[in-house]
């Protein structure tokens, strides 16, 4: 196998209420479509980022960092568009 | 795949301590602040009477001050001048946290001297047997080593067993179908384990968070006591035994035919018995992990079903030897 590429990205949470049920559905479907590997750390407790309820656990909160990890071949587009979903809100419309 | 296996004891504040036992101990704040995010360094109590008499050998400074009637008469009985001293002493020789007892009301000075040198005062309504009782169960709980591991885990026939395998090979549908046959969800995808040091033995809980709550695809996230009753969920359990679902494909050869393979799981220095089961289409896992549970609580009674029909082919292949040579 080839050798393993781990990108790292601290992205910080922007929307109101962190990573409740519709942001971290939303994080586990986007880091889903994609053939990479994803995982999420905050406060030393790390979780794959295409569990939606292993993510609901880490209790991120607006302004909590996550400490993205990303592996695979599609690895760069993964990133590139979880950080834009964080960036967007999550597309939230009451959380802008 | 890393376990996070790490040995050693969970380190906590006594915030966390508050927080964790509140409630059983009966406890309240009566100084706090910034003394409350000191860690507790050896989570167990002392009682300080030698030490307020003025003798400071071996004075165990990183435990919590019990202070109980004895203590308080004692301070009492000293004049208000000397009692302050010598618990001034105990503080300079870094005792961070007093524990009052049986309801004593804690003297004014003493709470502004706490306040001044940032030490916790707590108070407890419970007498001081009983408080050191308790304290120590939830010193244990808060002290135990803990990880997190994926799988599902659900109690079936009164045996723990986790779930663990690649995502999309079915652990949660599985579990959906174990509680519909009357088992109880103890957590859905992440399980936080727990070791009980004495007992050397795990027990798996969900997180808080996300307690009582599966996420099925196509159907989304389910609160399991709200559809299927509250007999459906149960708090906290202990790993007994670990299903690993592996795709028929990955295994090849490597698949016990027999079942007198002994595999483990280890999660924090502690073994628990692994079972691979074959994850193909039309293979029922409800019914598979149903019986697996069935089949290890036998075992555990000392029925090994292997070992019992070797032994008879073993018996019926002397007869037929004694029944040829005659």
């Amino acid at each position: 196998m080839a050798e393993e590429k781990v990108i790292e990205k601290e992205v910080t949470l922007l929307n109101r209420y962190g990573l409740h049920v519709r942001p971290a559905g939303l994080f586990a479907k986007t880091a889903s479509r994609y053939d990479a590997d994803i995982t999420v750390e905050k406060d030393g407790v790390e979780v794959s980022g295409k569990s939606i309820m292993a993510l609901m656990t880490l209790e991120a909160v607006s302004g909590s960092v996550l400490k993205l990890k990303v592996s695979g071949p599609e690895a760069e587009d993964l990133l590139e568009e979880i950080e834009a979903l964080v960036a967007r809100k999550f597309d939230i419309p009451d959380e802008q | 795949m890393a376990d996070g296996n790490s040995i050693t004891g969970s380190s906590f504040t006594l915030r966390q301590f508050v927080a964790a036992g509140a409630e059983r101990l009966k406890m309240e704040v009566v100084v706090g602040g910034r003394g409350l995010d000191h860690q507790v360094l050896e989570p167990m109590t002392n009682r300080p009477g030698l030490a307020l008499t003025g003798f400071y050998g071996h004075f165990a400074w990183p435990r919590l001050q019990l202070v109980g009637l004895a203590e308080n008469g004692y301070m009492e009985s000293l004049d208000p001048k000397t009692r302050i001293a010598r618990l001034q002493e105990l503080i300079d020789r870094r005792a961070y946290c007093f524990i009052y007892a049986c309801g004593i009301e804690v003297p004014e000075a003493v709470k502004a001297l706490a306040e001044k040198a940032g030490v916790t005062i707590l108070a407890t309504k419970l007498l001081t047997r009983e408080f050191a009782h308790q304290c120590t169960f939830v010193l244990e709980e808060l002290r135990a080593p803990k990880t997190r591991i994926y799988g599902t885990t659900v109690e079936v026939a009164g045996i723990g067993v986790m779930m663990e395998g690649d995502s999309g090979l079915g652990k949660s549908e599985t579990a959906l179908g174990l509680i519909k046959h009357g088992n109880a969800l103890v957590a859905d995808d992440l399980t936080c384990l727990r070791k009980d040091i004495a007992a050397n033995k795990l027990f798996a809980r969900a997180c808080d968070s996300t307690r009582n709550y599966m996420e099925i695809r196509g159907i989304g996230l389910i609160h399991v006591p709200s559809v299927f009753g509250v007999t459906a969920v149960c708090r906290e359990k202990s790993l007994d035994l670990v299903v690993t679902f592996r795709r028929l494909n990955d295994i090849k050869g490597d698949l016990d035919r027999v079942g007198d393979d002994r595999r483990w799981r280890t999660f924090l220095g502690v073994n628990v018995p692994q079972l691979v089961i074959p994850v193909a289409a039309g293979r029922d896992l409800v019914n598979l992990v149903e019986t697996a549970a069935q089949q290890f609580k036998l075992r555990v009674a000392g029925y090994d079903a292997a070992g019992d029909l070797d032994r008879r082919l073993k018996r019926l292949a002397d007869e037929m030897r004694h029944g040829t040579a005659s």
